[in-house]
């Protein structure tokens, strides 16, 4: 029983880190336009393809991870400026959720062109493929630990940027308030179009971190957008560490419900069975939206 | 590709044959979509249909309109209720008893832990290595459900490690079996791992690469003489030049990706054809009769019959259990094999060898081919993905 639950809080832990990483990219363009970037995973998928497809040509691994990053904050920009600022300005106020919502549909449907629907192994495992054995018995593959420790890594960074430099301020600034930051003299377009590549270039780190575990598909997008904008809602849709905090809670709990599942007597097992796990966390999802709708890592009346 | 084969010879009783395609994947739509193929093509026979609910809706159709249907692929339910549903490939309750005899009378386990995916193929097949074990082994030391598409199932993986199985049968099909299979050898579950036929799917090897060493597998007893020989040559030539063939994805290896649906679905049209011609007429009644009383019908990938077999093509006598080792698949789990026709088999696997000459598609590749083929041969320590053979791992605890 210690090694089951060793290992849900273990893979709820290195889980949770990858949704944080989805989740922020999600935030950060949330934050920015006050839209929702419903394709972010959707640019994930490409990301981690293009890292796939550089490894067949035997491309070295550091410069094919380095190639989807770039790629990723390419498309990011792209995104920006070819389909969400066309339609923040199209008449009817929800034109961009239509927007993205195809242009999601379309990436998908190339993908699946090109790369049927069938799942590759991941060109890369970092961390080397090794485990470690803990004294309870449970194992923590070394994946997992670069996973989390990306994760803090680049929440740090993010925090670090948002609050010492420029570019964050001038995030900060356009979030705040778009106006008021072109009033003072911020070009807010350049703003948006540099938060987005830094969302997809987050994004892409999480999707190649994550790929040996969930394998690489064109499927693999949508549902960490789904995971991330979950963790972005229950940590709190903004620019804080909150976000970190609902990645680790959702992976924590989809992994405590998966072993109360396996330590309960058989009869009782409906009861987190997989539909029921799914049932509760979405269940969580209203509570924090009703209770704490700012997330719950971000202080009462503070703005995220 | 089975089609084109017949309507080079003339086609049937002087028409031209046609393949009406319908995309029936959304089985919660079946049973439109199929009445939509009858409205519409008339068809003599169907490949595809499942026979669990919802798809069973798409079974009444074809009943109601005395339509045989050919099943490939689909191990679930009984078709006995059915009388115009035939399946070629084995079913779930075939696959279970074959697979409880082997693990219990050839490797002597007992302790057998049971994890399948939480859909109607895992449940399926849980259920009928409940049947097949009550009488030989008793109840599974642990059996555990999980939803299809889990990401991570070493949680999963530790609680079958806590029930000391000395086997697991992981009753899954491609990247499901792949994790549960690479969480197992993972968090260290040190048994033997087996499971049905789905695990030949590619995905299966090519998602989780060695990790597949010695894992066991239900599969259709195909001699190795019958994999070289001219006829299913041919056929992968022709194959190749329309789909192209090639080594598993993601995997350093030479290994085909068989396509064994593809393959499976050649021979069902081919069957429908000789019904057709034995029963001298295209009405759907007559050709389901006639496919009904098909005996020792030679197809490429093995021989089939009906008659007398409840309309099952693939009865417990034409299985064997076979294992993966090096991400080829070998026939010498079972006692009495001949190891030396294996070994051949196995190296002709690594090196593609029975692959026509038109398998690489590079300018140089009959260069390369004959290089590595000639390496693997005769220097195979000079070959960076070939390791030499090696038997089965003895069962757990066993010297």
């Amino acid at each position: 029983m210690i090694a089951v639950l060793q290992q849900a809080l273990i893979a709820g832990i290195g889980i949770g880190a990858v949704y944080a990483l989805v989740a922020y990219g999600i935030s950060i363009v949330w934050s920015v336009s006050r839209t929702l970037n419903l394709a972010h995973g959707d640019i994930l998928m490409v990301c981690v393809f293009i890292s796939l497809v550089a490894s067949f040509l035997r491309v070295p691994g550091p410069v094919a991870i380095a190639i989807a990053i770039a790629a990723g904050a390419a498309i990011g920009a792209g995104v920006n400026k070819l389909v969400f600022r066309p339609l923040r300005e199209a008449p009817g106020s929800m034109a961009w959720l239509l927007g993205v919502v195809i242009f999601a549909a379309l990436i998908r449907s190339v993908g699946i062109w090109l790369f049927e629907s069938r799942s590759y192994p991941a060109p890369f495992t970092i961390g080397g493929g090794g485990r470690i054995d803990l004294p309870g018995g449970a194992v923590v593959a070394t994946s997992y630990l670069w996973l989390v420790l990306a994760a803090m890594v680049l929440a740090v960074g993010v925090e670090l940027l948002m609050s010492k430099t420029s570019f964050g301020l001038a995030i900060k600034a356009v979030a705040h308030s778009r106006e008021s930051a072109e009033l003072l003299g911020v070009n807010s377009e350049r703003v948006m179009t540099a938060a987005f590549a830094l969302a997809a270039a987050l994004g892409a780190v999480g999707g190649i971190l994550i790929a040996p575990v969930t394998f690489v598909s064109v499927s693999m997008g949508w549902m960490l957008t789904l995971k991330g904008f979950t963790a972005a809602v229950i940590g709190g849709l903004g620019l804080g560490r909150g976000v970190l905090l609902g990645g680790i809670l959702l992976g924590l709990m989809e992994q405590a419900l998966a072993a109360a599942e396996l330590l309960v007597p058989e009869s009782s097992r409906v009861l987190f069975s997989a539909g029921a796990r799914d049932v509760l966390v979405f269940l969580v999802l209203i509570a924090v939206l009703v209770v704490r709708p700012e997330g719950l890592a971000v202080s009462k009346g503070v703005r995220s | 590709m089975a089609a084109a084969e017949i309507n080079r010879r003339g086609g049937l009783l002087g028409r031209p044959v046609e393949i009406a395609f319908r995309d029936a994947s959304d089985r919660s739509r079946s049973g439109t979509v199929v009445r939509d193929l009858v409205a519409r093509a008339h068809p003599v026979a169907v490949i595809g249909t499942g026979t669990l609910a919802p798809a069973a809706s798409a079974s009444s159709v074809l009943v109601r309109e005395k339509i045989a249907s050919l099943v490939v692929g689909d191990l679930t339910g009984s078709i006995a209720k059915n009388p115009f549903m035939f399946r070629m490939t084995p079913s779930s309750s075939s696959v279970a008893r074959v697979l409880i005899d082997w693990i219990v009378d050839e490797r002597k386990i007992g302790r057998i832990a049971v994890l399948s995916t939480a859909d109607p193929f895992g449940r399926d097949g849980a259920s009928a290595l409940s049947s097949a074990m009550a009488s030989k082994a008793g109840e599974p030391v642990s059996r555990i459900e999980f939803p299809p598409g889990t990401i991570d199932l070493a949680t999963a993986a530790q609680a079958v490690k806590a029930a000391g199985p000395d086997a697991v049968i992981v009753w899954a099909a491609g990247e499901d079996a792949a994790r549960a299979t690479i969480a197992l050898r993972d968090v260290g579950v040190d048994a033997q791992i087996a499971g049905p036929p789905s695990l030949f799917e590619g995905s299966f090897r090519s998602l989780a690469g060695t990790r597949t060493d010695d894992v066991a597998l239900v599969f259709p007893r195909i001699e190795p003489p019958r994999w070289f020989g001219q006829r299913m040559r041919d056929w992968f030539a022709d194959y190749n030049a329309r789909y192209s063939l090639k080594p598993l994805p993601g995997q350093n290896t030479l290994v085909t990706e068989i396509p064994m649906d593809a393959l499976y679905a050649y021979d069902a049209v081919m069957l429908i054809s000789e019904a057709v011609v034995k029963a001298g007429s295209d009405r759907s009644d007559r050709v389901a009769g006639a496919l009904g009383n098909i005996t020792g019908s030679e197809g490429v990938l093995r021989d089939y019959s009906f008659k007398g077999r409840s309309r099952e093509a693939t009865v417990e006598a034409d299985l064997t259990v076979a294992r993966f080792f090096n991400l080829a698949v070998l026939y010498d789990a079972v006692a009495g094999t001949d190891l030396d026709e294996q070994v051949a088999f196995y190296k002709v696997q690594v090196s593609a060898y029975f692959v026509p000459d038109e398998y690489l598609d590079h300018p140089t590749g009959k260069e390369v081919f004959d290089k590595v083929l000639e390496d693997v041969l005769t220097d195979p320590e000079s070959v960076g993905f070939f390791r030499a053979y090696q038997p089965p791992r003895p069962p757990p605890g066993r010297l």
